[in-house]
């Protein structure tokens, strides 16, 4: 509970269940569970309430019979005591002395009497007007006789007297309060006494005290709230909860003050002997009142007020314990779904933990172990299997970077080792002042097809320069072959045809792939400035004069080397003079090309060549190369790019 | 480079469009395989539409022509471009390959 109560301080309630899948859970399960119960109690009051304001009817009506019953079994006895001893009366008339007797011995005999008399018909009793022999207790508690009728007491006058006598029937009097007696409020029953004739010579009374009845009344509580009245023949209030209602009020003038139409309702069918329920009954603004009334033996009526809160009190206690009830389940429901869902979705958390550990790069990360073989499982042997796939592909990445490393490395090698295979220190001949050389080899891949070579013989430079089809490893090793046959074959022979025939044919052999090489051999004399040269399918080179004309060299095609074993070349000549200068290249230059897909081309290079103006061929180069980067402008170069410059002077 | 082939009887036309440079020639040597290995006893290449080769090209041409006249076939690369014409000129092939 302390837990909830601090999660719920510390983070907004709403975002809690938006972001946390066991809280969210937790929730639905709790509303709908708290909602079944809810709907489960609207059932169950409803129909209690029911079958408990039915039960509650019943019960107030057996407590309105139960009080009917003995205020009736009062009243009979007051009737059966008058009964028994009226032959008695018939017996002594005459006799004073046994008249006062019988009325003393009725007062004595019975508790709830409190006053008897035998009040005789006018000069009935030795021709007196007034003869009523009367016992009654005192305030004393004593017994006292005395003759009630004189002038002023003319009682043949009085209800009790006139009533039973022209009825010639019992009668119970209405209520009245008995000053000069018992100072309490009574009831008289008046019995007539008839002779042989049929005439009336006597009545006989009985005084009831109506305390034992009206404690008897108020004693009626089926409910708390619940009380009674009784109301006598003619309406008035024999007792009642407002004791000022007593005889002084009857039901219909209390109806008038209290302006209450149920009440006047009620009272009639009270009056009328009716026995019966009447519902939603308004008392002091509240009109979940009923009543339940029903006759007494002398004609009087009792009616019992009872509140249907007060019946269905019972079931409103047990709502709120209900209701209590649901609280604390759902907060017991909720801390349980919510630990219960925490432990079943730890691995969850332990696999988004391993997860992460996996990303920082620990791929041996612990997984958590399931026991269950549910979806749960099912994520964690995906996960394992991801793991595993991972682990297997870093190792195969890791094998094959080494691998690429290790290639790379030995392409450097290989590298170094071509460079070392053409002439690479400049100038290549200090000591001669009449011949300045320069070259460069750029492969565009670690090592390149391309090569050039150059050596002084009897004062005759020797020159070769060749671009095998293709690039990388297999063009390298081309090129070396072709590079270490032309030293050989170019060691033993003066003749250039003869050593292109030579070349072409050891490098024609075992030739599988149909690699191929173009190249162009030459021979300058150094002395006389002949030059002979023999071309197997090379670019034709560029002669650049003194006055800065620049053409191409004229070239037979013949074949390039590697396709034809036993092809017969033919060699050229021509002449150079002092101040000329040669250059040969790839056509890594002249198909140099740009985004546009656009090539350096021939006639770029001749017109870069025209009229151009340098000291050393060393700055010829370096600006031509500058010139084809400038044209390539960053696009990638994607051939070995050669140059070779004679100079001679 | 688009190769488009086309088998007529014993007659294999080829058709070439495009460049054929570093970049394709690995290709260019797998779209051609059909071509070697037809039993077409004749086969003509259009190269109208071809407008450059490098020189692994050249030796893509040598291989195949290699391959067919191993089985006894022929093979003719026909309107070529002039740019195109010039280099199996200059490196010596317009002498080994029937060019019309």
């Amino acid at each position: 509970m302390a837990e909830i109560i601090n999660i719920v301080k510390k983070i907004n309630p709403v975002e809690l269940i938006r972001q946390n899948l066991v809280i969210r859970l937790s929730f639905f399960i709790l509303i709908i569970a708290v909602c079944v119960f809810l709907l489960n109690n609207l059932i169950f009051w409803t129909i209690s309430t029911k079958e408990l304001l039915q039960s509650g009817n019943t019960n107030v009506q057996q407590k309105l019979s139960i009080a009917i019953a003995g205020i009736d079994h009062d009243l009979h006895a007051v009737e059966t005591a008058l009964d028994n001893v009226k032959w008695v009366v018939e017996e002594s008339l005459g006799d004073e002395e046994r008249l006062y007797d019988i009325t003393r011995k009725v007062v004595s005999e019975n508790e709830e009497i409190s006053g008897c008399a035998i009040a005789f018909a006018p000069y009935f009793h030795k021709g007196e007007l007034f003869f009523s022999p009367y016992s009654y207790v005192n305030y004393r508690g004593e017994i006292v006789s005395k003759q009630l009728g004189n002038i002023n007491n003319n009682y043949h006058y009085l209800d009790w007297y006139q009533i039973p006598a022209l009825l010639k029937e019992p009668v119970w009097s209405e209520p009245y309060f008995d000053e000069g007696g018992a100072n309490m409020l009574m009831s008289t029953y008046s019995l007539p006494l008839i002779d042989k004739n049929g005439n009336v010579y006597a009545i006989f009374t009985a005084d009831l005290t109506l305390s034992t009845i009206t404690e008897l009344v108020s004693a009626i509580k089926p409910y708390p709230t619940s009380f009674a009245f009784l109301i006598s023949r003619n309406g008035t209030f024999v007792a009642h909860k407002d004791s000022s209602y007593i005889f002084t009020h009857t039901v219909f003038s209390a109806a008038a003050e209290e302006k209450s139409k149920d009440l006047f309702d009620v009272g009639k069918q009270m009056l009328d002997g009716q026995k019966g329920v009447y519902t939603n009954y308004t008392y002091q603004n509240d009109d979940s009142w009923f009543i339940t009334y029903g006759p007494l033996k002398n004609k009087w009526s009792l009616a019992i007020l009872s509140n249907y809160d007060d019946v269905i009190d019972g079931i409103k206690h047990l709502t709120w314990v209900s209701l209590a009830f649901v609280i604390i389940f759902a907060i017991i429901l909720f801390s349980v779904t919510r630990r219960m869902m925490k432990r079943q979705l730890k691995p969850l958390v332990q696999l988004s933990d391993s997860a992460l550990k996996i990303a920082k790069g620990d791929f041996h990360a612990e997984l958590p172990e399931i026991e269950t073989h549910d979806e749960m499982s099912h994520l964690k042997n995906s996960f394992e299997y991801m793991q595993k796939s991972l682990v297997t592909y870093i190792d195969e990445l890791k094998r094959t970077t080494s691998t690429k490393e290790r290639i790379e490395s030995e392409l450097r090698i290989a590298s170094d080792i071509q460079r070392q295979m053409v002439p690479s220190v400049f100038p290549p001949f200090p000591e001669r002042s009449d011949l300045d050389v320069f070259a460069i080899l750029n492969p565009a891949k670690e090592v390149g097809g391309d090569l050039y070579d150059y050596f002084i013989r009897d004062n005759k430079f020797y020159f070769i320069i060749g671009d095998v089809s293709g690039k990388g490893v297999p063009a390298a090793i081309f090129m070396a072959i072709a590079r270490s046959a032309f030293r050989y074959v170019a060691s033993s022979e003066d003749n250039v045809a003869l050593m292109m025939d030579k070349l072409n044919d050891s490098v024609t052999e075992g030739n599988p792939t149909n690699m191929f090489i173009t190249m162009f051999i030459g021979k300058i004399d150094l002395q006389t400035g002949e030059f002979e040269y023999c071309n197997a399918g090379h670019n034709p080179g560029v002669v650049m004069d003194n006055d800065g004309k620049a053409e191409f060299l004229d070239l037979k095609s013949n074949l390039v080397a590697g396709v034809m074993n036993g092809f017969k070349y033919s060699g050229q000549s021509s002449h150079v003079g002092k101040g000329s200068t040669l250059l040969f290249y790839t056509d890594g230059v002249t198909e140099a090309e740009n985004a546009a897909k656009e090539l350096y081309s021939e006639e770029r290079l001749l017109s870069f060549c025209s009229g151009k103006e340098f000291a050393y061929s060393e700055e010829f180069i370096t600006s031509l190369v500058a010139d084809v980067r400038a044209f390539a402008n960053g696009a990638e170069q994607n051939d070995d790019i050669t140059m070779l410059v004679i100079k001679l002077k | 480079m688009d190769v488009t082939i086309k088998n007529e009887g014993a007659v294999c036309f080829v058709t070439l469009n495009g460049r054929l440079d570093t970049t394709n020639v690995q290709r260019f040597n797998e779209d051609i395989i059909p071509v070697m290995e037809s039993d077409a006893k004749e086969i003509e290449l259009d190269c109208s539409g071809m407008s450059y080769t490098s020189s692994q090209g050249l030796r893509s041409f040598l291989t195949l022509q290699k391959r067919i006249e191993s089985k006894g076939g022929k093979m003719v690369l026909k309107n070529m471009q002039p740019n195109v014409k010039q280099v199996f000129d200059i490196t010596g092939f317009s002498n080994i390959f029937k060019i019309i």
